[in-house]
């Protein structure tokens, strides 16, 4: 990878060095059609006030008073007409309102949350709602490539199976149809996983343990199919602990049995694929 | 115990020789979990040209590759679609480890400090920014903002091959060498979003995948000779270890006002998937000839703490001002290498002795805080001043002389970034140039040969560095008029096709 990587700079490097001297050198002739061009309001870190010019990527007072709508304050202190495009260019609503307008009132929708994978389990979920909605999801711990990792703490056990289930609450922000754009939310995640004894003897724990959590993303929809992504942060907690098998008499006298671990911070990102219903 | 090689050496031992020798071997083959070289230094200010000279403070209102790394809302303050990168083309460092060719400071060497300069040229980060759709008909802008990113973010490298004669009687030669070469990088690839939610208030996310990798070789030999005799101490480690680990950022800022801007971040501890751990040592002794050999094998894992980053900006027309904390939380396991351990060694009757069983080293980490402060003022509209300054306190705690069964981490090291440059600001992008220096000081840990039992002794070490930081940042837009103008002559006979503005710069 660090191989891969410094080629990647150094050609980066070269590439852009050169871009931009080509660029300096070009850039007699472009300033004339820049010039020539009505300035745009672009660049700036927000969206200037008023009664502010985009002056070099910064908003700078300059229009008094504030220019009216549809129009800008230009760097030279006058209120212009904001340029438009000759195609008119989709704004993030209109996307949203022509790709799902298909599915723009459906209540339900079913997805698989394929962020686990490289978390702590493949989701599968349903949720049903407008703006407000509730979303039920079950998860296989095996799966994930961290639930491996996560429960695998010492020489003694081995990760052997685990699943849960979480409710949790979202709201979306105001858009173009049901259960898609920006959405926050929160919700109670709840697992158990079992962890077997290495060796011969026949003991296994099962953990319990229980989730607060927050999250937060982002919902496409294409007809009647969605894409959707954010992170996802809890903090579990261990809840229960019990000791099972053949041989769990033996826990404590031949082998050693571990207790539930502490608290967690988990953090993941979810990246849910669905069908509306 | 201390003593005792040295007795050997010199031909003095007695009833405890054997014993010393014994101890020796079995020590080192049962316990010596070779040193791995990581730094846990989280604030190296490395990432991004502006944030660099900055002194990393960058929060609030950073709008560069380390946005995405420090705090991901800030993406949306990036202008257009681009492409951005960042090289320290030269860095030039010195390394002073004190006494490592004399830990014990018994050998009476006249010059047993090793000093270490370098010479590098370090590609560290580069960045693709993409912007969604616009958000509304009148500002062209999206609130959506995308980042791809890989960078270096930690990176140390110490190696040394010396050797000295000690200042012994006319009848006896003694001496020692010791040759170290230590490798640690942690690359991380990044995927960012960020979004725009008001018109001042901004969050955003970064999935973060960092691989850790440590290489690590050290042999050290003690000997002492004389007419009669030859007694010889040596021990070979060397380690090859590597870690995939994940983690995920959020971040927020907000405009108070149009001066002041407040930044956010919360970072999770880094989640383990897979890693690796291969370490092969060998141990000899003159005496009877004792030696012994140790296989491990297993996982190894790096784990970034969780932290917290806070934010303040100020800024005015001319001058922008910014203060940074970052707070790292304390960890059970920083780093942690969980093995099958196979050893061969002889026993005290020169029978072979096979060992097989499960071993694990674990090494903890420290809260630390850090400070950075920056501002960046506007000689012109479109070219700026920038200066800052920032503590990056090591994640480890201060280290001590160990058995080497107990060392994971062999450096530690806390340090002061400062730099200035200039910034260029264009349509077409930007360019900065500037100059960053470091003062590093800590301790390292060397293998000490002289003694029965191997340890590694904490020795004093200080470090200088000065950087030359190039950056830039390039529009799309002139990529595309820069290719195009390259190829025209190639492919139309050197006619220039007609420019072809895009609908976004059409005039209405």
């Amino acid at each position: 990878m660090n191989r891969w990587f410094c080629a990647a700079c150094v050609i980066s490097t070269i590439s852009c060095w050169g871009g931009l001297a080509l660029a300096q050198h070009s850039s007699a002739t472009a300033r004339h059609d820049a010039e020539s061009r009505t300035a745009e309001p672009h660049g700036c870190p927000v969206v200037c006030d008023q009664h502010e010019a985009c002056i070099e990527d910064r908003c700078v007072a300059t229009c008094r008073p504030s220019c009216r709508r549809g129009t800008f304050c230009s760097a030279s202190g006058e209120c212009e007409s904001i340029p438009q495009p000759q195609t008119p260019l989709l704004t993030e609503t209109d996307r949203q309102r022509l790709s799902g307008a298909e599915s723009a009132d459906s209540k339900v929708f079913v997805f698989v949350d394929f962020g686990g994978i490289i978390g702590y389990g493949a989701r599968v979920g349903v949720e049903t709602g407008r703006r407000n909605t509730i979303v039920s999801r079950a998860t296989l711990l095996n799966t994930g490539i961290m639930s491996h990792a996560a429960y695998v703490e010492n020489e003694q056990q081995r990760f052997d199976w685990g699943f849960g289930a979480s409710l949790s609450y979202r709201h979306y922000e105001k858009a173009a149809g049901n259960m898609r754009g920006f959405y926050v939310g929160g919700g109670l995640d709840y697992s158990v996983a079992r962890l077997q004894l290495r060796g011969q003897l026949d003991i296994a724990q099962l953990q319990h343990s229980a989730a607060p959590f927050g999250e937060f993303g982002y919902r496409w929809v294409f007809g009647t199919f969605a894409i959707g992504f954010g992170p996802t942060l809890m903090v579990r907690y261990p809840v229960a602990s019990t000791i099972v098998g053949q041989d769990s008499d033996l826990c404590g006298a031949e082998a050693s049995c571990s207790e539930a671990r502490g608290r967690r911070f988990e953090g993941m990102m979810h990246i849910e694929l669905g069908w509306f219903q | 115990m201390g003593r005792l090689v040295l007795a050997v050496l010199a031909g003095e031992s007695g009833r405890s020789r054997s014993l010393a020798q014994v101890c020796w071997v079995v020590l080192v083959v049962l316990g010596t979990e070779r040193g791995a070289f990581a730094q846990s230094n989280f604030d190296p200010s490395r990432l991004g040209g502006r944030t660099a000279m900055m002194g990393g403070a960058a929060v609030a209102t950073g709008a560069d590759e380390a946005t995405a790394f420090m705090n991901p809302a800030g993406i949306t303050r990036i202008p257009g679609q681009s492409f951005s990168f960042t090289t320290f083309a030269i860095q030039l460092s010195s390394r002073t480890i004190q006494r490592p060719l004399d830990p014990n400071g018994d050998l009476d060497i006249d010059k047993p400090d090793v000093v270490k300069q370098t010479l590098r040229f370090i590609p560290n980060t580069f960045c693709l920014f993409l912007d969604g759709p616009p958000k509304d008909r009148y500002s062209g802008r999206s609130r959506h903002k995308y980042a791809l990113c890989a960078a270096t973010t930690e990176r140390e490298r110490m190696g040394f091959t010396r050797s000295a004669r000690a200042n012994s009687g006319q009848n006896l030669l003694t001496g020692t060498g010791q040759s170290t070469d230590m490798e640690f990088i942690r690359s991380s690839v990044v995927l960012t979003w960020g979004l725009a939610l008001t018109r001042y208030t901004s969050i955003g996310v970064t999935f973060r995948t960092d691989n850790t990798r440590f290489q690590d070789s050290t042999t050290a030999t003690a000997y002492g000779a004389t007419a009669q005799d030859l007694h010889m101490h040596s021990m070979s480690l060397a380690r090859d270890a590597w870690s995939w680990d994940t983690s995920v950022l959020v971040g927020m800022t907000t405009s108070l006002s149009s001066t002041v801007t407040l930044g956010a971040s919360l970072a999770t501890p880094s989640q383990h998937l897979f890693g690796s751990y291969q370490g092969v040592s060998t141990v000899s002794s003159s005496e009877n000839s004792a030696f012994g050999t140790t296989l491990d094998k297993g996982d190894f894992r790096y784990n970034l703490p969780g932290s917290l980053r806070l934010g303040m900006a100020f800024s005015w027309p001319r001058l922008s001002f910014e203060v940074n904390a970052s707070f790292y939380g304390p960890q059970a396991q920083r780093a942690r290498a969980t093995f099958d351990r196979y050893a061969a060694l002889p026993d005290d009757q020169g029978a072979p002795l096979l060992i097989d069983r499960r071993a694990s080293v674990t090494t903890r980490g420290a809260p630390v805080t850090n400070l950075a402060i920056g501002m960046e003022y506007f000689l012109r509209r479109n070219f700026s001043l920038m200066t800052g300054l920032n503590t990056d306190l090591s994640g480890l705690g201060r280290m001590h002389d160990q058995l080497s069964r107990d060392v994971l981490f062999r450096q530690r090291k806390d340090s002061i970034h400062a730099g200035v440059g200039v910034n260029s600001y264009g349509e077409r992008g930007s360019i900065l140039v500037g100059l960053r220096g470091t003062y590093s000081w800590g301790e390292a840990m060397i293998a000490d040969p002289t003694v029965a039992s191997p340890v590694f002794r904490a020795l004093p070490q200080s470090e200088w560095g000065l950087s030359l930081v190039l950056s830039g940042r390039i529009n799309f837009h002139t990529v595309r008029e820069v290719a195009v103008r390259a190829a025209t002559p190639l492919v139309r006979g050197g006619k220039e096709p007609k420019s072809k503005s895009s609908p976004a710069e059409a005039k209405p």
